[in-house]
C-alpha cells in the first residue's frame, strides 16, 4: 500500500532503525512497510497514526478513489 | 550485542553443532550398503542438513540486529523458543543414543521396539511444538512472523513435492529407498534456505 511513511521519518530526521525503536519493530519491518512490499496490521497502522499525530488515511492510501 | 546475549548465542550454536555431530555419528553408524559408495555418502549428509538453518538465522540475526538489538518484549519469544528447542534437541539426542545402544545390545520385544521409536520421535513433536509456539507468540515481530509463515509454508510445499516424486522415483526407477524420518531434516533445510529468497522479496 502507498504511503507517506519516508517522508514523515524524514520531517523527524529519523533512520529507519530510530523509527523502528518507537514502534518496537524490526527495522525490515519499516524498509518493507515504506517501500509498500508490506502492509501493516492494524495495530501497527494505529501505533505508526499515533505516533506521527496523523489520521491512517492521512498516511497510507489504498488507491481506491483513484480506480473509481 | 551484550555479553550476556552472545555468551547466549554461542552457548545455543555450540549444543546444536554438537548435536548435529551426534546426529550425524549416529546415521554413520547405519552404513547403507545398499548403495555405491557416493550415494550413500550423500545420505550421511541429509541428517546435519538443519545446519543450514541455524546458518541461515545466525547470519539474519548478525547482520540486523548486532546493532539495534531487540528490545526486551521482542527478545524474550526468542530466548523462549532457544530453550525449547534446546530441551528438545537435548531429549532426542539422548533418546537415539539409548535407543540405538539398547537395539545393538539386547534382544527386545517388538513391543519394547515400537516403544523406542516412538519415545525417539516425541522430541521432533517438542522441536514443531516450540516452532508452533514461537508462531503463536503475541510478542514476535509482525514481520518476522510472516517471513517465516511464508518459508514453512514454501519448505513444507518443497518438502511434499520432493518426496512425492521421490516415492515415484523408487517406484518406478529403483530410486535407493529413502528413510520417512529424514523427511524431518530435509524439511529444516529448505526451511533454512528459502528463507534469504522470502526475506528479498520485501526489499
Amino acid at each position: 500500500m502507498k504511503n507517506t511513511l519516508r517522508v514523515l521519518r524524514a520531517e523527524r530526521r529519523w533512520s529507519q532503525a530510530v523509527l523502528a525503536e518507537h514502534l518496537d519493530v524490526s527495522r525490515q519491518s519499516i524498509n518493507a512497510i515504506e517501500t509498500g512490499k508490506y502492509d501493516p496490521s492494524l495495530p501497527l497502522a494505529f501505533a505508526i497514526s499515533r505516533l506521527f499525530e496523523r489520521r491512517i488515511e492521512d498516511i497510507f492510501d489504498d488507491q481506491v478513489e483513484e480506480q473509481k | 550485542m551484550s555479553p550476556q546475549k552472545r555468551q547466549f548465542m554461542l552457548r545455543v550454536s555450540g549444543l546444536f553443532i554438537a548435536f548435529m555431530a551426534l546426529e550425524w555419528g549416529a546415521f554413520t553408524f547405519m552404513p547403507r550398503e545398499d548403495l555405491p559408495y557416493g550415494l550413500s555418502v550423500l545420505f550421511y549428509f541429509v541428517p546435519i542438513l538443519p545446519l543450514i538453518a541455524l546458518f541461515s538465522l545466525a547470519s539474519h540475526y548478525f547482520r540486523n540486529h548486532s546493532a539495534t538489538p531487540l528490545s526486551p518484549r521482542r527478545a524474550a519469544p526468542v530466548r523462549r523458543y532457544m530453550r525449547r528447542l534446546g530441551i528438545s534437541m537435548l531429549l532426542y539426542a539422548v533418546f537415539l543414543m539409548a535407543s540405538i545402544v539398547a537395539l545393538d545390545q539386547f534382544t527386545l520385544s517388538l513391543h519394547i521396539k515400537t516403544f523406542l521409536a516412538v519415545l525417539t520421535t516425541l522430541p521432533i513433536g517438542g522441536l514443531i511444538w516450540a516452532m508452533a509456539l514461537f508462531m503463536a507468540d503475541p510478542d514476535v515481530d509482525e514481520f518476522e512472523r510472516m517471513i517465516l509463515t511464508r518459508s514453512i509454508l514454501l519448505s513444507t510445499a518443497m518438502t511434499l513435492f520432493f518426496t512425492a516424486m521421490w516415492g515415484f522415483m523408487e517406484n518406478f526407477a529403483e530410486a535407493p529407498d529413502f528413510p520417512l524420518y529424514l523427511i524431518v531434516p530435509v524439511f529444516f533445510g529448505l526451511f533454512g534456505l528459502v528463507q534469504p529468497f522470502v526475506r528479498r522479496g520485501f526489499k
